[in-house]
């Protein structure tokens, strides 16, 4: 993309124009390609919210929210994920800086973190199906599985490509397309918590206050 | 390499010629997180307290939860509104109008219609059957 | 450029698999079918050469050709 931008702190001569500096680096294009993946991403997510939204009063005289949802196990999911995205971070940084141990010590609490959101979830799932409250209850009951479990498809996918990301450092080194795929790693991993902050939101929390 | 800087990758370290006066990325890092927990502890408080009115509740949790993701972007994604960081901010405009008009378009024509469907006076078919 | 591969051509026939499993429930072939699209992603994602650089003059040599050929 040759968006012409004002750089107006920068003197002219000193840099090439958009145009005339070639094609932007590999690193620059695969994650920006990845980022407008992402975004497609979301606008599923915006259609499962939607469909969320407007089926959330169809109880069918089955459960509600209110009466479902344990605020003390959500909060928990809420601070895991929130904490592997943070160190998911902390791993970007020690790939920046090409160093092993922190590289491979990040990915791995950023793991046991995904998988005891994953595990938490999984358990809330299984819970809720015990008492009736299945998939197919409820139109209310549809639309949360699928939206919420979507997400949670997402997080396991993530886990695993976080292993196979692992064995290729372990194989590859720090090598140009293992970073590349790396920061589409991050990228995800961040974008999965912005999901999650907006499910915590308007499944969660209001419809305990509804 | 030492190409000139036009742009930069989302969720990638900020440009070079920032580093000397910007604070350092893991405190980036780790500011965003303390103002994230900090954020999600409200929301958990705002759905909870008997003090504020039902429709004050709803709107504070959507400010908490947009203002999150705010903080997500900027402090984990690194998006600016720098000029590297230009086409970055672009792209998630546009997803965000898309998002925006996929959930309120689909939440107004449900309701518009779930009215069309309640109302006696307007649905011929429910007065024909009544004899 | 990048390097020819048939991981496309495999994971097409994988996802024939699944397809044909989960259209009539048979379950133990769409998990094959998965396994096996998701085995052929990785072995693509771990080879070594993936680029294929085409020098500048054989670039030259191709298209000072065709100039050649259409001037005739």
């Amino acid at each position: 993309m040759n968006i012409a931008v004002a750089i107006d702190q920068i003197p002219q001569e000193a840099l090439p124009s958009a145009s005339e500096a070639g094609p932007a680096p590999k690193r620059i294009v695969v994650a920006y390609g990845f980022w407008i993946f992402l975004l497609s991403d979301i606008i599923m997510f915006a259609a499962l919210f939607a469909s969320y939204a407007v089926l959330v009063r169809s109880t069918a005289g089955g459960p509600t929210g209110a009466q479902l949802f344990n605020q003390t196990t959500v909060a928990i999911e809420t601070v895991c994920l929130l904490f592997s995205s943070y160190t998911c971070g902390l791993m970007s940084l020690a790939v920046n800086s090409r160093r092993y141990f922190r590289t491979y010590l990040g990915a791995l609490i950023t793991f046991a973190l995904g998988a005891i959101f994953l595990g938490l979830e999984i358990r809330e799932f299984l819970s809720m199906i015990a008492i009736g409250a299945a998939p197919q209850r409820s139109a209310f009951l549809s639309a949360f599985f699928t939206l919420v479990g979507c997400h949670g498809l997402h997080v396991t996918l993530g886990l695993v490509w976080l292993t196979v990301m692992m064995v290729q450092v372990a194989v590859f080194g720090f090598a140009a397309r293992v970073q590349h795929r790396l920061l589409c790693f991050s990228l995800f991993w961040h974008a999965l918590d912005i999901v999650w902050v907006g499910v915590l939101t308007v499944v969660y929390l209001m419809g305990v206050s509804s | 390499m030492t190409e000139a800087q036009h742009e930069r990758a989302p969720g990638d370290r900020p440009s070079r010629e920032m580093d000397a006066s910007a604070p350092s990325e893991f405190l980036v890092y780790t500011i965003g997180l303390f103002v994230a927990v900090l954020l999600t502890a409200t929301s958990f408080w705002t759905a909870n307290t008997m003090l504020l009115w039902p429709g004050g509740v709803f709107l504070g949790l959507a400010v908490l939860a947009i203002a999150q993701m705010g903080i997500h972007l900027v402090f984990f994604l690194h998006i600016s509104s720098g000029p590297e960081s230009t086409n970055n901010v672009l792209a998630l405009a546009f997803g965000a109008l898309v998002v925006f008009v996929v959930i309120a378009g689909t939440m107004w024509i449900v309701a518009d219609m779930n009215t069309n469907m309640t109302m006696p006076s307007s649905a011929p078919m429910s007065m024909g059957m009544q004899h | 450029m990048p390097k020819n591969s048939a991981t496309g051509f495999v994971t097409a026939f994988f996802a024939v698999v699944i397809g044909f499993a989960l259209i009539w429930h048979i379950w133990w072939l769409a998990s094959v079918g998965v396994f096996g699209a998701f085995a052929t992603l990785l072995t693509f994602s771990f080879r070594r050469h993936n680029e294929v650089e085409v020098p500048a003059e054989e670039i030259a040599r191709f298209v000072q050709a065709h100039q050649a050929g259409v001037a005739a």
